[in-house]
């Protein structure tokens, strides 16, 4: 039985990864590819900044006889990121399966439903584990001493057995997140909050990732002295390090025996835990009369009011112009360090503001409210395509979401932008159009791809957000449309001025934007009733 | 009210709908009725203008769905077999869009939430996100906001399923004093002891073919609607 549950959850795993159907619909070879390359770009760019770190601080550390400290810090990464990667997917997998009730109905022990669900968050952990895993082994063999035999051993089995530590600690978070967002009538709060809280660690991280690096490897013996005081820390590095075998069956115990116990307990307690009706206070309905609005608005309100009411949806549609906001801030924070940087010569000043704009334009291809917005409707399309309005008025709602989203902060943008390095003429009128107009691309362009692309067969929110063609394509696409004036505002600065780059941009942008929103209104629209 | 003619909808190589043809008048209560996969849903999404099919034509108050879906859209209203309701709202919220929507005005949408949430019983429940709803209170629901805008025609996909007898017993009421004002009502059911008490006429259907359609005296006779329709399933078998 455990077998059959665990090749299901493998099925939904590869199905989710590659973005294929329930419904048994082949996945085109292209797409396969196409998220095969996404998966490798992404575990490469991890795969990368992992080694740079180690690389740095594995050379000072050996030769300070530190080795076993650059093993606890490869651990303690290790575990970090695989507790944050998992933690959201172990309280969706294990507490609020929608499949729990059927499973725990059938004669299967609530112990193998419960195995079967933890293998595959041990797969993810042991996936995310390889991303720091090899990157730490590389570096050690390149930059440092490398590995004896026993050494190797310890190294493998530990980096193995802390995906357990891993999947105990995200089986505990995974519990009280779902137990903390089940008692809120807006549950996507809690999500969001500890959500921004991981990313906001996680950009602490890599903001600091330089500096705190050098720190590292400056200060070796006072962090040795301080994390050696913690016996398991010290015994974990130097399992690894030296190939000890005292202290890697000593660590090997401690990841599996807390994996043991929260196994045997929620194993005892699954059926209970599962289907815990927590609850949140039933609010009583009074009629203090109702508000009209007209369709149009009534249309808009609908997609704002999903848009705000996933978690998923709102963090990863909405991060770009999060970023917007705070670059804007940052700009004016850092108003004296920028025009340092870009004053040097005049050459270098020319570029500050043609830099700036293209940041803007990366950032605001990054919010991908738009992208998303058909599949997000699911089973729920019949209700806008049963309605008395125009299809075009229903997709103009999508657009016009996205816009008052990314505009305002465009807006911020350009007035940061303006402040900090006051351009002028041609450039000045630029500065106020380009970020306007790419933002109102990004809008056309994430429907369009959706409208071409849609994908009804998501199992929650977060899937229809973040594993669409549509999300791709309207991603790569608006880095890849910034990408090609970045190039050639450097590369033809001699011959053309950059507004003029830029101002082509601009025009070429619009240009396509209303093309694109053209075919919305037209063949989109058709599409979308026939969905 | 709906007059259905010669239509034709065709999955791949699948003939869901057949050269079908009903005529459903003003004052009538019309069942649907046939086996699990006979082509009731597609017909009834395709009369709602949610499907479009390959040939024939069906008409809406003498309006074409296919050229003027709006104006069709605007006098009908939709009950799906599966109340899928947007769940990132409240009750009232889901109402009130609806109610901006079809355009009800002030007075109208207050006066008819109140009498028909209470006549549900789900006045209470009207500030809860739908997401805690049950699938009956969705079921409460999806009627509730069908009613909300006073239409003539009412198309239902199974809408029975999960109601208690109170809500089942308030809709066959809603449904004949619907039929009472001059509307029509078209739905599809498995349950054929509602369907022979409250139907005026009845249209059994078989693999997107009409077996049989009328009156209801006239396709059962002395029997009952349950016998007629297995015979005839048992016919279609041969």
């Amino acid at each position: 039985m455990f077998k059959i549950l665990l090749r299901s959850r493998m099925a939904a795993l590869r199905s989710w990864l590659t973005g294929s159907s329930r419904s048994k619909k082949r996945v085109s070879a292209g797409k396969t590819a196409l998220y095969a390359v996404l998966m490798i770009y992404v575990a490469c760019c991890l795969g990368f900044m992992m080694y740079s770190v180690f690389s740095a601080i594995a050379g000072p550390f050996y030769k300070l006889g530190f080795s076993w400290l650059y093993f606890t810090m490869y651990f303690i990464m290790d575990l970090s990121l695989m507790v944050i990667g998992s933690v959201f997917m172990a309280k969706s997998q294990l507490y609020e399966a929608k499949d729990n009730d059927l499973l725990m109905s059938m004669p299967i022990k609530p112990s193998a439903i419960l195995a079967s669900r933890m293998s595959m968050l041990l797969v993810t952990d042991l996936a995310m584990g390889l991303m720091v895993c090899v990157p730490a082994a590389l570096a050690w063999c390149l930059k440092g001493p490398g590995f004896t035999g026993a050494a190797w051993f310890s190294f493998i089995v530990l980096s193995l057995l802390i995906a357990f530590l891993s999947l105990t600690l995200s089986c505990l978070l995974g519990w009280l997140l779902s137990a903390l967002s089940s008692r809120l009538r807006r549950k996507s709060m809690v999500d969001t909050a500890v959500s921004l809280i991981f990313m906001l660690a996680y950009f602490y991280f890599i903001s600091k990732m330089n500096s705190a690096v050098a720190a590292l490897a400056a200060s070796g013996a006072s962090l040795a002295g301080k994390l050696g005081g913690v016996a398991p820390l010290y015994w974990m590095g130097a399992a690894a390090a030296d190939g000890n075998m005292a202290y890697t069956g000593l660590i090997a115990l401690m990841c599996a025996a807390p994996f043991a116990l929260i196994y045997a307990l929620l194993a005892r307690t699954f059926i209970r835990t599962a289907t815990a009706q927590r609850g949140f206070a039933k609010v009583k309905y009074v009629d203090r009369g109702q508000k009209v609005s007209t369709a149009s608005s009534a249309l808009y309100h609908r997609e704002l009011s999903r848009f705000t009411s996933s978690s998923g949806y709102l963090i990863n549609a909405g991060l770009g112009a999060a970023f917007m906001v705070a670059a804007a801030v940052m700009l004016l924070i850092k108003r004296g360090d920028l025009l340092t940087a870009f004053s040097p010569s005049p050459q270098l000043a020319k570029f500050a503001v043609p830099v700036m704009l293209l940041a803007v334009c990366l950032m605001a291809g990054t919010t991908l409210i738009s992208a998303p917005s058909v599949s997000i409707e699911g089973k729920t399309l019949w209700i806008a395509q049963s309605l008395p309005v125009p299809t075009q008025d229903v997709l103009k709602a999508k657009l016009r979401l996205h816009l008052s989203i990314v505009i305002p902060t465009a807006i911020v943008d350009i007035i940061s932008i303006i402040a900090v390095f006051r351009p002028t003429g041609i450039m000045l009128l630029i500065t106020v159009l380009l970020p306007l107009v790419f933002s109102a691309f990004t809008a056309v362009l994430g429907l369009w791809a959706n409208l071409r692309h849609p994908n009804f067969d998501w199992i929650n929110e977060t899937q229809a957000v973040k594993s669409g063609v549509s999300v791709m394509i309207s991603m790569f696409g608006s880095w890849g449309a910034v990408t090609v004036p970045g190039i050639l505002v450097f590369m033809l600065a001699d011959a053309i001025p950059s507004w003029g780059v830029l101002g082509a941009f601009t025009v070429i942008a619009a240009a396509l934007t209303w093309l694109m929103y053209r075919w919305i209104m037209t063949r989109g629209a058709v599409i979308y009733s026939r969905l | 009210m709906l007059r259905i003619e010669h239509l034709t909808k065709t999955y791949g190589d699948k003939r869901a709908v057949d050269d079908l043809s009903l005529h459903i008048q003003p004052g009538e209560i019309y069942g649907f009725i046939g086996h699990n996969g006979a082509g009731k849903t597609t017909t009834i999404k395709a009369c709602c203008g949610i499907l479009p099919f390959d040939a024939g034509e069906i008409y809406v108050d003498g309006r074409p769905i296919k050229t003027e879906p709006l104006e069709c859209k605007k006098i009908l209203a939709y009950i799906p077999d599966n109340p899928d309701l947007y769940e990132f709202m409240s009750g009232i919220k889901y109402l009130n869009f609806i109610a901006d929507v079809y355009g009800v005005s002030r007075t109208d949408r207050e006066d008819r939430i109140r009498r028909l949430s209470d006549a549900f019983a789900l006045t209470s429940d009207l500030a809860q996100p739908i997401s805690a709803y049950s699938h009956g209170m969705k079921q409460k629901l999806a009627i509730i906001s069908a009613w909300l805008h006073a239409p003539r025609l009412v198309i239902m996909d199974e809408p029975f399923v999960g109601l208690d007898p109170t809500a089942s017993f308030k809709l066959k009421e809603m449904m004949r004093a619907l039929c009472d004002e001059g509307g029509a009502i078209f739905f599809s059911t498995h349950v054929l002891e509602v369907a022979e008490k409250l139907c005026d006429k009845v249209a059994i259907i078989k693999e997107g073919r009409l077996l049989e359609s009328g009156s209801m005296d006239e396709v059962k006779g002395n029997k009952s609607l349950e016998s007629v329709f297995l015979e005839l399933e048992g016919e279609g078998n041969v």
